[in-house]
């Protein structure tokens, strides 16, 4: 069970999140939208450890994953927004080093290496560094590396930048079978459509604070929409979109 | 084995750090040579051969000359033991400079390391440690390679005379005192890039590389031109005792092959004690350095948001464009191409190359001066006003190198679709040659003199001489080129890297050292600096004129064609 508990984050006194508070469990997929900076990155990289909330606590099982890192790191899987890779390396070499430091042994690392690379189809360039991959390419080494060591808790941030439309409905597949194996998963999207059919429970970010954290029926429910798109439009946009949007058109025309 | 040795516990850090370790030296060997299409390792291997054959040539060179020496008396064969003995030393250490210059951004782990390792289970302090040993595994391999042909060479020449040693034992001293005065200077880099990433943050750290890139390519070329001239006294005072020396970083190295080979000056024993020690003193700082602080430079890499804004320099560079009174096109591109060049640490690396070696030549013609005794800081001299045009000639051309290298070639689509025309592409090149090069150097020439004590009016005639002398240079400078800057890599280019460059050392002497006779002589009257003044910026018209006539029919190049490339380099045509 994963726990946030009144977590706050500030950079040089400003605060990038505000007092999120929040429970993954088992099998549970938790969506976490927002508008650009509304804290989103910053919660899925406290979520996996790479920041350490200023204030607040977020546990693991009960334990506070900072006093017990490694030990928590070994369990989590995540796809960053940004593909965070070593582009010199190839996309078998980038696996194995990533498996290695996680501590697989050879044989099963290279046999799951192998089926990954078969099933995202990237066999054929296996040996080719991950700077001449596109960005879909990178993103399926990612979500590979991701789920190499059977992660007990996902940490997905965007994860279908760049993926075409087969690799994406394959992602959400897999995304909905690991939950029904007893997975936990933090699904970061901005894609609304996603995460309404992924996701049990959403979280809505704006300014660093949750405005709304509850079932995906029930915020529908609660604003009176019918779909995450309208629900997201009325608790979560503040500008007038269709004014933006023609003032956007008339800056170069006059 | 090692692995066995240790406690459970410690053994799958240890399995982590061999994985880093060897991750980390592809990451070394990346940020030292970033291949444009081929693979670091290649590149690292051709590195290394250029790096190992100057010391081997000398190794050569002293196999012929000791076996020349048979009848010399023994003192004679000591002292020129001793005078090769500190080059040998002396290139090893600025080959380690250069190396640590080099992979200076990588030698600690970066924002970058930390977020893709960061969520792994992994230690700071592994990573940081792999980081380490990648590194001296690097800096064993360079000593190495400069040290292992010298020494067969020299050991191959010991029999020709008994004062020479025993063959066996000047091989060993000759790896033993090499490699460790190379591996000492590098640890001294590395304790000095965990310090300041600890101290200063990465941003500091950072600009440090360019400066350090300076210098030591400088000091390299100095290494050729200057130092010969001081060994001797080095070593005189090594072979009289004097234990004041033991304590520039080479003396204790010089001390340990001489104590090792059998010499007996007084003190030796007490300096060639010293290299071991010195070595190891380095290790045990640099390795407490690195681990200690791990986590928290780790911490720091991760919570420090990414530069917000631009440089000070960058900003006022692109108001002053702005202000130019040229085509949008022509600002567009100038400003595009000061900003790459203030922001590409890999361009601004190929200009502190050049910078070095200007420093180098500019300061040996000084140093020329001084020893002829023609030298006076007080009025221009010839030797003093030819070094901002050694400066100037130097950066030009570097830029202009630099220029060829695409930033990022996917991302000249902007340029591809806008087409600008050929003359505002090479416009927009020589405003960014007079902006980089021309005008900083000038105005330090002037302030240089201010200093020294010129007349306020000679030091503005010289600001204004090396302006307009500067101007005509960049004409001469961009003779070809037909691209918007770092936007395609120009097969032009590979071509000059094996037929212009001689040609480009009578231009050298023409602007930088005939010229400054030639501005000297247009020192003492106003009349003789109006002309020349006029004399160069006519120069400087007639070329903007003949460049905008034959640029007329043709337009901007964004792709190199490798065929030609290859076929240009025709390195069969050197054999």
């Amino acid at each position: 069970m994963l726990t946030l508990n009144e977590v706050w984050k500030s950079y040089r006194g400003v605060a990038a999140v505000r007092g999120l508070t929040l429970q993954a469990g088992p099998g549970n997929v938790v969506g976490l939208l927002g508008p650009n900076g509304s804290g989103k990155s910053t919660t899925v990289r406290m979520i996996v450890g790479l920041l350490r909330p200023t204030r607040g606590c977020i546990s693991w099982d009960g334990i506070d994953i900072h006093e017990q890192l490694l030990a928590y790191q070994k369990v989590v899987g995540y796809i960053p927004e940004e593909p965070r890779l070593y582009m010199y390396l190839s996309a078998a070499e980038y696996l194995e080093l990533v498996g290695g430091l996680r501590g697989i042994p050879r044989e099963m690392l290279a046999r799951r290496i192998d089926r990954y690379l078969q099933l995202f189809g990237l066999d054929t360039d296996r040996h080719a560094p991950l700077s001449a991959f596109s960005k879909g390419m990178r993103q399926k080494v990612l979500i590979a590396a991701a789920l190499i060591h059977d992660p007990q808790l996902i940490v997905l941030d965007e994860p279908d930048s760049g993926l075409d439309v087969a690799a994406t409905l394959i992602l959400r597949s897999l995304v909905a079978t690991l939950a029904a194996r007893g997975k936990t998963i933090i699904y970061s999207s901005h894609i609304l459509d996603a995460v309404e059919r992924v996701c049990r429970d959403v979280i809505i970010l704006r300014r660093g604070s949750a405005i709304a954290s509850t079932s995906v029926s029930t915020l529908r429910q609660l604003t009176e929409t019918a779909s995450l798109e309208a629900a997201f439009t009325s608790v979560a946009v503040e500008q007038d979109v269709a004014a933006l949007g023609r003032e956007l058109a008339d800056v170069s025309s006059r | 084995m090692i692995r066995r040795l240790l406690p459970a516990r410690y053994r799958t850090e240890f399995d982590q750090f061999l994985l880093l370790c060897r991750g980390s030296v592809s990451r070394l060997l990346n940020a030292a040579l970033p291949p444009r299409d081929g693979d670091s390792a290649q590149l690292a291997l051709w590195a290394l051969a250029l790096v190992a054959t100057p010391s081997a040539m000398y190794g050569f060179r002293q196999l012929v000359n000791y076996s020349s020496l048979g009848f010399q008396k023994a003192a004679i064969i000591e002292h020129a033991i001793q005078v090769d003995r500190m080059f040998f030393l002396l290139y090893g250490m600025v080959v380690a400079a250069l190396v640590a210059a080099a992979t200076w951004e990588a030698l600690l782990p970066d924002r970058a390391d930390q977020e893709i390792i960061g969520t792994l289970p992994v230690r700071p302090r592994t990573m940081a440690a792999a980081r380490l040993g990648a590194s001296l595994w690097l800096a064993v391999v360079a000593a190495a390679a400069i040290s292992v042909p010298a020494a067969v060479f020299l050991a191959v020449a010991a029999p020709s005379h008994s004062s020479l040693g025993f063959p066996p034992v000047v091989l060993v001293a000759h790896l033993i005192s090499t490699m460790g005065a190379t591996l000492f200077m590098f640890i001294l880099f590395l304790i000095l890039r965990a310090a300041l990433a600890l101290c200063f943050g990465a941003h500091t750290s950072e600009r440090l590389a360019t400066g350090l890139q300076v210098l030591a390519i400088a000091a390299l070329a100095e290494l050729f031109f200057f130092i010969p001239g001081v060994i001797p006294l080095l070593v005189k005072h090594l072979s009289d005792g004097d234990r004041r020396v033991l304590f520039i970083p080479t003396m204790p190295y010089a001390a340990l092959y001489a104590w090792l080979v059998g010499l007996r000056y007084p003190s030796l024993g007490i300096g060639a004690a010293m290299a071991p020690l010195a070595l190891l003193g380095a290790f045990a700082i640099a390795v407490p350095l690195y681990l200690w602080p791990a986590r928290r430079l780790a911490r720091r890499a991760l919570e420090t948001q990414p530069r917000q804004h631009a440089g000070l320099v960058s900003v006022a560079a692109r108001l002053a464009i702005l202000a130019l009174p040229s085509s949008p096109a022509v600002r567009s591109i100038t400003s595009f191409t000061v900003t790459t060049m203030m922001r590409s640490r890999r361009h601004r690396l190929i200009l502190a190359a050049y910078l070095g070696l200007a420093l180098a030549v500019g300061t040996v013609s000084v140093i020329a001066g001084g020893l002829r005794g023609t030298l006076s800081f007080d009025r221009p001299e010839t030797s003093l006003l030819a070094l901002p045009l050694v400066t100037m000639f130097f950066l030009t051309l570097g830029l202009r190198t630099a220029f060829a290298i695409p930033s990022d070639v996917d991302a000249n689509w902007v340029f591809r679709l806008s087409q600008p025309s050929v003359s505002a592409a090479i416009d927009a090149a020589a405003m960014s040659l007079i902006a980089l090069c021309v005008l900083p150097v000038a105005a330090l020439a002037g302030a240089a003199a201010v200093l020294l004590g010129w007349p306020m009016r000679d030091a503005m005639i010289l600001a204004i001489f090396d302006i307009a002398c500067g101007c005509a240079l960049t004409e001469w400078v961009l003779g070809g080129w037909r691209a918007v800057p770092f936007t395609c890599a120009l097969s032009g280019d590979v071509d000059s890297l094996k037929s212009r460059w001689l040609w480009r050392v009578v231009p050298l002497l023409l602007f930088a050292f005939v010229n400054a006779a030639a501005q000297k002589a247009a020192f003492p009257t106003d009349r003789a600096a109006a002309w020349y003044v006029g004399a160069a910026v006519g120069v400087w018209s007639a070329a903007r004129v003949k460049r905008r006539f034959a640029g007329r029919d043709v337009s901007v190049e964004f792709d190199a064609s490798p065929s030609d490339s290859i076929a240009t380099l025709d390195l069969s045509e050197a054999l």
